[in-house]
């Protein structure tokens, strides 16, 4: 039965290969070995780190659903369910089966570039995206294993209720989006956050400049004030003197410790969607056979 | 394959039932099918041919009733019973996959599968292991179904509406490899059509669903002697004509007026819904 699993998803394991092994790779090498990688490169997703992270926050869906919808909807709409469950495997094998050599390769590639791609932030002279604000906190850590994992789970389960691989995909993608919508809008009721304010001199010299570091790694608010206490806007560093410069910086802030053990919390959510979903559609698959 | 014992049927059902909430698919189904037979299941679309093909191959559980293969019940086993081999009308086959790769999966999927049997008949319909089965013709795609259902070497073959969807010569080419490996094998065959003259000439037993109900159980020699078709003047009145009602059970004393039915017209006759009845179209004199 492995066998035929592997070979049925064979085209969304290599593509799922595909795009996640460079991610892999590179975040990896960043953060394990930083000087084996071309400074332009750096430079490159340093400057261009919006863009990579859309692509990161949209690869869970993507891949999730692409591989799960067709798992079991494919089998109904070319009938070949039927071959399926009239050979020697039972029918809870040939569900599992299929299930785990579908999902397990892929989600486990997505989290280990999720965690690889935290850590090789540090790396990268980022700014602007918090640990905790969207997109940073979707696209760093395990949490990316979790959400392909939501996706695959409702996709499969979708694709056995619908039998038709489209329509299953349609909906899993509206789902996700309102369940990562719901989940992460409780985030922010979650989150301890601390503000200091301290006064803005030359950003080298300032303690400030320290913290702002810490902060804009950390948390999601990063406020710059001035003399009447009014949040200056824009990118004042670029301003030079023709900008009004801030007095004072303020400056929010959560400790990682929190940010773990949010992540393992809303990590633990969309994998129990995912398996509930599954669940529930072996379940009506097993009735639909009574 | 096991030998079927000669006095053990190959397929038996005993008192059969299937409901779908509040609608009785199967009811009281009963019949013993000996070895070596090629039973057809014939009916009208919705009499429960489908449903039943899909009980015996442990696709769905029956709600009353046993299902026993070579004197072993089918509850013993949590899918198929393993000397059962299910053909679907669909074939089912991995588009995607060359001919090698289903004869492989045949393989991986199966505790008892004879590769090399499943070659040979894969050889002998002329299939190249390395075609796509996308790229086969509905002929092609049926004898590598085929082969896919007889390489697991059943006692009892399902095959659900084997010739649908082929052209009138590959339905020949088809059924004819198909009786000539079941005869040699000496497997027992059940094969559901609702077109009647597919069934002509390849079976030599009959069970015929109507209404989720057996009303029609035997050997077809002796199903049809013991009908008669009789000869009555046009509904019409048109002289000449011949329109002869519902085949009745042959009389104690036969009338030179009464003739033996074809398989044909003893199956339609029992589609008919009551009180009408079917009229069958008797050759004109």
């Amino acid at each position: 039965m492995t066998w035929l699993a592997f070979r049925q998803q064979r085209l969304s394991l290599i593509v799922s290969a595909m795009i996640l092994g460079p991610l892999l790779v590179i975040s990896g090498l960043i953060w394990l070995w930083p000087a084996t990688v071309p400074e332009a490169l750096t430079e490159t997703l340093a400057v261009d780190y919006a863009y990579v992270s859309v692509f990161m926050l949209m690869l869970p869906p993507l891949l999730g659903t692409f591989t799960g919808a067709p798992l079991f909807a494919r089998e109904f709409e070319q009938g070949t369910f039927v071959f399926g469950v009239t050979q020697s495997v039972s029918i809870h094998r040939w569900v599992w089966t299929k299930v785990a050599v579908a999902a397990v390769p892929f989600l486990a590639l997505l989290a280990v570039v999720g965690v690889t791609s935290a850590y090789a932030r540090d790396g990268l002279p980022v700014r602007g995206f918090g640990f905790f604000s969207t997109p940073g906190f979707e696209t760093h850590g395990v949490i990316l294993g979790a959400y392909g994992f939501m996706a695959f789970g409702l996709a499969a389960a979708l694709g056995i209720v619908l039998r038709n691989t489209v329509a299953a995909m349609a909906l899993t993608v509206l789902l996700y989006v309102v369940i990562a919508l719901v989940v992460g809008g409780m985030r922010s009721y979650d989150i301890d956050t601390r503000t200091v304010t301290v006064p803005f001199t030359e950003a080298s010299e300032n303690p400030a400049a320290t913290a702002f570091a810490h902060a804009a790694r950390s948390t999601g608010g990063v406020s710059f004030l001035d003399e009447e206490g009014r949040e200056v806007t824009g990118r004042y560093y670029e301003c030079g003197t023709a900008c009004v410069m801030p007095t004072e910086v303020s400056i929010s802030y959560t400790s990682m410790s929190s940010y773990f053990a949010l992540q393992a919390q809303e990590a633990l959510v969309y994998t129990a969607v995912g398996g509930a979903a599954l669940a529930g559609g072996v379940i009506v698959l097993r009735r639909r056979l009574d | 394959m096991p030998v079927p014992d000669s006095d053990v049927a190959a397929l038996e059902t005993i008192a059969l039932d299937k409901r779908y909430r509040r609608v009785h698919a199967l009811s009281e189904c009963s019949f013993s099918l000996p070895s070596g037979r090629i039973a057809a299941l014939a009916g009208p679309n919705g009499a429960g041919k489908s449903t039943l093909m899909d009980l015996i191959a442990g696709i769905r559980r029956p709600t009353g009733g046993e299902i026993r293969v070579l004197g072993t019940s089918s509850r013993s086993f949590s899918g198929i019973h393993p000397d059962v081999s299910y053909l679907a009308q669909r074939k089912p086959l991995y588009r995607s996959f060359t001919v090698e790769e289903m004869l492989k999966a045949g393989h991986k999927l199966n505790d008892r599968w004879d590769a090399e049997y499943a070659r040979r008949l894969v050889e002998q319909a002329g299939l190249t292991p390395k075609a796509k089965v996308s790229t086969l013709s509905g002929g092609q795609r049926s004898r590598l179904a085929i082969a896919m259902a007889l390489g697991r070497r059943p006692a009892v073959l399902l095959l659900d509406e084997p010739l649908a969807e082929l052209d009138p010569f590959a339905r020949r080419e088809v059924s004819h490899a198909l009786l000539d490996e079941v005869r040699n094998q000496g497997t027992t065959v059940l094969m559901s059509s609702h077109i009647v003259a597919d069934l002509q000439g390849m079976c030599d037993y009959l069970l015929c669903l109507v209404s989720g109900r057996l009303v029609l159980d035997g050997p077809v020699e002796e199903l049809l002697g013991a009908h008669r078709v009789r000869r009555e003047p046009d509904l019409d009145g048109a002289a000449g004509s011949t329109v002869s009602p519902v085949v009745e059970a042959a009389p104690a004393s036969p009338e030179t007026e009464w003739r033996a039915p074809t398989l044909e017209e003893l199956v339609l006759s029992r589609m008919a819904p009551p009180p009408h009845g079917t009229y069958v179209r008797a050759v004109s004199s």
